[in-house]
């Protein structure tokens, strides 16, 4: 016959290395104990070789045969390695027989976990007895309990509260207790006692009146209460154990009619840590079972068993518990189970065979090998090339991700409950007689480390903030010091919880009507601040609630001020040692940045996303993702029910590629590529505005007019000549028909993309509506107009001569060449030219004459309208059709060979100055006058490198105004050679 | 005459402190016929991702499982160091990743300063190994546990396969900690 020891060696090569702990424990002892066996006659009733039926009892058999404690305690730790090594190589066999095809996985994980608990909690329990007896063994012992507060089938470590009954002996007990850790650590596992060294005794054990004594004053680690919650007797007296369910555990419950601080305490503490726990990044390179899902499912089921008061301990009985008590949910809970049951069994199988480790690394083969075996011990297998690991990954990410959403929706059933059962909720009555700030300062002493406060933040917001003015009349009513030591101690919150205080800054901001505050806003921020510099861990804290709610952080960044955001970034710049942590670290950081050097033009734009695509606001440094976000939305426009969603779906469209724009310019990209992504989005807006107004107009009047050839939308201004970030849509409707409903109908959807255009920030204006008195000119019309010789009729040509076809036909398009451009522009253009060269040359001496006027971008002596009017000058002589940009100023310069090199200097000089005004607009202002003071700003945006602040400002002035007397000087020679080559002198 | 060791790992989760703290427990406990207990940090210490593993050493029995005299102490974030570095005993050591605690607070301790983390990616290759690197340097600047000890503890901890590459960061911290203290303050 084979050694038995042997083979069970080559048995556990399959299981990890950790069991190299009880293979060497059995290794030392056996021998010794086989022989004392053998000596008494007892090899026959003592299973050393298979897994025993009875464990307790052959401990005591194993336990009478050593000579001395020390041999006694040595056979124990030799008698259960034996019988833990065969109990866990039969547990891989029966999970490996049960998964080959079964009906339904997660009811056999769940058997498999809950068999697995009982059978390790009674070899364990029964070891931990026979030891703890022969410690206590003729010593004065008070009456005890040991309550097993973790996972019942955790072999890593056993968490264990231990209560006494505060008498005589309790010395020898935590003597006993620290010995019986020790022989644990040896051959078992390592104990760990959290409940009891909480209290703050030195010692393993505390009584009732201690534990009672330490919870009256706070609500203190909620972890631990969620520990003696769903703590179960191991050892010991059931009626202590009874006892200290019935007087500290049970209040923790909610009890109508009974003070409830503990209970909502408690689901403060817990479901703040929930959140906080749905607030860390999943790993790109690891995975943990307990964080990623476990930890929260379990305090989740513990939160909501005290609300619907289930007393079951275990998690798979919790559910049941609650599927039974709280039906409506029963979806939910049964989904959370079988996740419960795939996390469970997939951790325990992992730290069998693998290692005892929370934390799985995939980043080598070796793990990928190791994940492999725990997948095919799971029932994967081989797919084609796809490997079991990979199949098990799959359902972890699909099991993870519905735990966060899950929890996420349960925790709105506990804000509920919170709101009605609240200690606060007295102060929700609008008769309340104390003082509401004072009184919930004072009482909320209590809770203090808990972060869960959703529910009195939503009490604040709704029936029009009437809790909130009440709030703000009762504090303006105390006296500064109180005022400010209760505003401190909000502030003081920071540590714990900072998305707790900035939700309520945002409110406060959020309702600037109300009395108070502005006051209370600048005040409690100012707090924050200072504690948010100071308080240990602020950055992770931070980043944990950006990533769990960007759009909280974006709109407390909207309202905090740029001395602000230039705090954060300082807070953020600490060392982050995780990469998925940096990585999240580094987006809000830019987030943070963006809003640094922002102008409110741009932050509507950037409030807007927010809300509406908070993933977008972790994606600003990835054009692509947000790219394929504004792209999956105008796909989605169709899809949607009604017309105004539709529009507002279109709208969001126009926000998020303005957005994604307004960053890729703060990035320093090139006006040209912005310019031209700009006039694609908002060609793709107002054309698909259009179909969405006029079937909007279809539907009321259930008729369609007939416009295909008659219609036609041209954008004009600064959208014709292709140039990004206007302040308006200059938009002419021209009609070739004089057909009064053709106009109506037209009329009547021009007033409605006017009140949708109106909406995203940007005022529409239509050429030509000011003589007519219409948004739709006819062609007739217009024709009449430009026949009488006006003064300033070159500016309204200069208008049509830029204009750029949105919506319309081509049939329309070369109607309006050959009745509007030909005769009245190009063909007049010796007078229009020398209209414009007059133009130019009378604001330039407007300006000379002023002095020194602002820098104005656009409009000043040398600005871009000088290189815009000299392309039009350009395109009227040459009969062009391109848009006016700098484009053009290639083809000309193509065209114009002998003044190429004006034109060559002119297109870099316009590129330059579209790059600076852009950058002023998304940093700065949407205002063409250059303050000197931002254009480091500016600078930093166009990406220039300059050593300091001061020194970028002044040279990128300096380079401006370098740059616009050479354009002034080059338009100005231009233009005038241009009027002579047509023969022309003034224009009057 | 007896001694007791109380040793705190100290810095942020997921940087392998609790398998540190299971890793010296265990090497003391069974492998170098010492007693040992070690205990963790749970609850809202841990909130924003802090993580604390204590170790006690000693040649007899173990009264109480929690150290508050700290003989040494490893620091792997600021933030740690800033907490915990009061409850080192006076000659006791403050040992910090150079890379990431900028600030160790003056005291009667010994700081010894090392690029832990660094180490862990530039010479084994492999930044997840940062807590077997600091495993080693608190063994040779402890001396309380046997290298050997702690070698049979570390193959009977981690995954199979990965046996080699951690055992190499303990060497390579057992080394780091011999080599002449540039980082070294008292």
């Amino acid at each position: 016959m084979r050694d038995p020891f042997l083979m069970l060696e080559e048995d556990t090569e399959s299981l990890a290395n950790h069991v190299k702990r009880q293979l060497h424990a059995a290794r030392r002892h056996k021998d010794a104990l086989i022989g004392k066996l053998e000596r008494r006659g007892l090899m026959g009733d003592v299973h050393l070789w298979q897994v025993a039926p009875d464990p307790a009892s052959e401990m005591d058999l194993v336990a009478s045969v050593g000579d001395s404690l020390e041999e006694r305690l040595e056979f124990l730790g030799c008698y259960f390695s034996l019988q833990f090594l065969r109990m866990n190589l039969a547990c891989i066999d029966s999970l490996r027989l049960n998964l080959i095809s079964p009906p339904d996985r997660s009811v056999v994980e769940r058997q498999f976990m809950e068999q697995a608990g009982v059978n390790f909690r009674q070899l364990s329990g029964s070891y931990m007895q026979k030891i703890l007896d022969l410690f206590l063994a003729g010593g004065e012992a008070p009456t005890y309990a040991i309550l097993g507060v973790g996972t019942k089938a955790d072999q890593d470590d056993i968490d264990i509260g231990v209560i006494d009954d505060g008498g005589t002996g309790r010395d020898e007990l935590n003597e006993a207790v620290g010995l019986m850790s020790r022989e644990m650590l040896r051959y078992a596992t390592t104990l760990h006692c959290h409940i009891s060294e909480h209290v703050g005794q030195k010692g393993y054990s505390a009584s009732i009146p201690e534990y009672l004594d330490m919870l009256n004053k706070a609500v203190h680690d909620f972890v631990i209460i969620s520990e003696m919650l769903n703590g179960a007797l191991i050892l010991g007296d059931r009626g202590i154990y009874r006892e200290f369910r019935e007087k500290v555990v049970s209040r923790y419950y909610h009890r109508p009619g009974e003070d409830s601080k503990w209970h909502v305490g408690y689901l403060r503490g817990i479901l703040g840590e929930v959140r906080s726990l749905i607030g860390r990044p999943l790993g790109r390179e690891r995975i943990h079972p307990k964080d990623d899902g476990l930890r929260m499912i379990k305090a989740t089921l513990s939160a909501l068993k005290t609300i619907h008061g289930v007393e079951e301990v275990s998690a798979w009985r919790i559910v049941d518990g609650l599927q039974s008590k709280a039906p409506w949910n029963r979806e939910l809970y049964g989904r959370l189970s079988r996740a419960l049951s795939f996390l469970e069994v997939f951790r325990y199988v992992y730290q069998l065979v693998v290692a005892q480790e929370e934390e799985i690394f995939l980043d080598d083969e070796a793990m990928q090998q190791n994940l492999d075996r725990v997948a095919e011990i799971l029932g994967y297998r081989h797919v084609g090339i796809v490997r079991p690991g990979t199949h098990l990954l799959v359902d972890y990410y699909e099991h993870v991700e519905n735990v966060r959403k899950d929890v996420d929706t349960l925790s709105r059933e506990a804000t509920d409950h919170l709101k009605e059962t609240t200690v606060f909720a007295d102060m929700f009555d609008p008769e309340y007689p104390g003082n509401v700030a004072e009184d919930f300062a004072r009482r909320s002493v209590f809770f203090r480390g808990t972060t869960f406060w959703r529910d009195i933040l939503e009490m604040l917001t709704i029936d029009d903030g009437r809790l909130l003015k009440r709030y703000l009349a009762d504090l303006g009513s105390l006296s500064p010091a109180a005022r400010d030591k209760i505003i401190e101690r909000i502030a003081s919150c920071a540590e714990y919880a900072p998305g707790t205080v900035m939700a309520l800054l945002v409110i406060l901001a959020g309702s600037a009507a109300c009395e108070g505050c502005d006051a209370l806003f600048a005040d409690l921020h100012a707090a924050f601040r200072e504690k948010i510099r100071t308080v240990p861990y602020a950055a992770l804290n931070l980043i944990e609630l950006f990533y769990r709610r960007p759009h909280l952080v974006n709109r407390y960044l909207l309202y905090a001020g740029s001395d602000s955001a230039n705090e954060l970034s300082e807070v953020l710049s600490t060392e982050i040692w995780d990469p998925e942590v940096a990585d999240w670290r580094d987006k809000l950081a830019r987030l943070v940045d963006v809003h640094g050097r922002t102008s409110r033009y741009f932050k509507r734009f950037i409030e807007r996303v927010g809300e509406e695509y908070p993933s977008c606001l972790t994606q600003i440094d990835n054009q692509d993702a947000l790219r394929d976000t504004s792209r999956g939305v105008l796909a989605a426009v169709d899809a949607e029910e009604d017309t105004p969603s539709r529009k507002r779906r279109l709208g969001e469209f126009y926000d998020l590629e303005f957005f994604r724009m307004g960053l890729a310019t703060l990035s320093g990209s090139p006006a040209s590529q912005i310019d031209s992504e700009f006039t694609e989005a908002a060609d793709t807006y107002l054309a698909q505005l259009f179909e969405l107004c006029r079937r909007e107009v279809d539907e009321t009047t259930r008729f369609r007019v007939a416009t295909h050839d008659l219609l036609a939308i041209y954008a004009t201004g600064g959208l014709g000549r292709e140039q990004a970030y206007d302040d308006d849509f200059d938009l002419m409707i021209l009609l070739n028909t004089s057909h009064e409903e053709v106009r109506s109908y037209a009329n009547r959807i021009a007033a409605k993309m006017n009140a949708e255009i109106i909406k995203r920030g940007t005022l529409p204006h239509y050429r030509l509506a000011d003589h007519f008195g219409h948004y739709v000119t006819m062609m007739d019309e217009l024709e009449g107009f430009l026949v009488v010789d006006r003064p300033d009729a070159f500016i309204d040509k200069s208008q049509l001569l830029e204009a750029r076809m949105i919506v319309g036909t081509r049939r329309f398009e070369r109607e309006f060449r050959a009745r509007i451009i030909e005769p009245f522009v190009f063909a007049q253009s010796a007078e229009y030219i020398a209209h414009m060269r007059d133009e130019i040359e009378s604001r330039h001496r407007d300006a000379a004459e002023r002095g020194r006027a602002p820098d104005n971008v656009k409009d000043g002596t040398g600005g871009m309208r000088d290189i815009l009017m000299l392309l039009l000058m350009y395109k009227a002589v040459c009969r062009l059709w391109e848009p006016v940009n700098s484009k053009l100023l290639s083809a000309l310069a193509a065209i114009d060979r002998q003044h190429r090199g004006e034109l060559v200097f002119l297109s870099g000089a316009l590129e330059f100055l579209k790059n600076l005004r852009n950058a002023y607009r998304m940093a700065v202002g949407a205002e063409d006058e250059l303050r000197p003071e931002y254009l480091h700003i500016v600078a930093s945006a166009m990406g220039l490198d300059y050593e300091s602040e001061e020194e970028a400002g002044n040279r990128l002035l300096l380079a401006y105004r370098g740059c616009t007397t050479q354009v002034a000087e080059t338009v100005t020679r231009a233009a005038g050679r241009l009027v002579r080559a047509m023969g022309g002198g003034t224009s009057n | 005459m007896s001694f007791r060791y109380e040793i705190r790992l100290s810095g942020a989760g997921g940087q392998g402190l609790l398998l540190a703290g299971k890793i010296i427990a265990e090497a003391a406990a069974i492998y170098d016929g010492k007693l040992a207990t070690q205990a963790q940090s749970y609850g809202p210490e841990a909130r924003g991702g802090a993580s604390k593993s204590e170790v006690v050493i000693s040649d007899e029995d173990i009264d109480y499982p929690v150290a508050s005299n700290l003989d040494l102490l490893l620091a792997l974030t600021q933030e740690s160091v800033d907490a915990y570095v009061q409850d080192v005993k006076p000659g006791g050591i403050v040992l910090v990743d150079s890379g990431l605690v900028a600030d160790v607070p003056e005291g009667d301790h010994r700081v010894v300063s090392l690029p832990i983390a660094e180490t862990a990616r530039e010479e084994v290759g492999k930044g997840a190994t940062a807590n077997l690197v600091a495993v080693g340097i608190i063994a040779r600047l402890s001396n309380v546990v046997a290298s050997s000890a702690i070698e049979s503890a570390i193959r009977a901890r981690v995954p199979r396969g990965t046996e080699e590459s951690n055992l190499k960061a303990f060497r390579v911290g057992y080394a780091l900690a011999g080599e002449p203290a540039g980082g070294e303050s008292s």
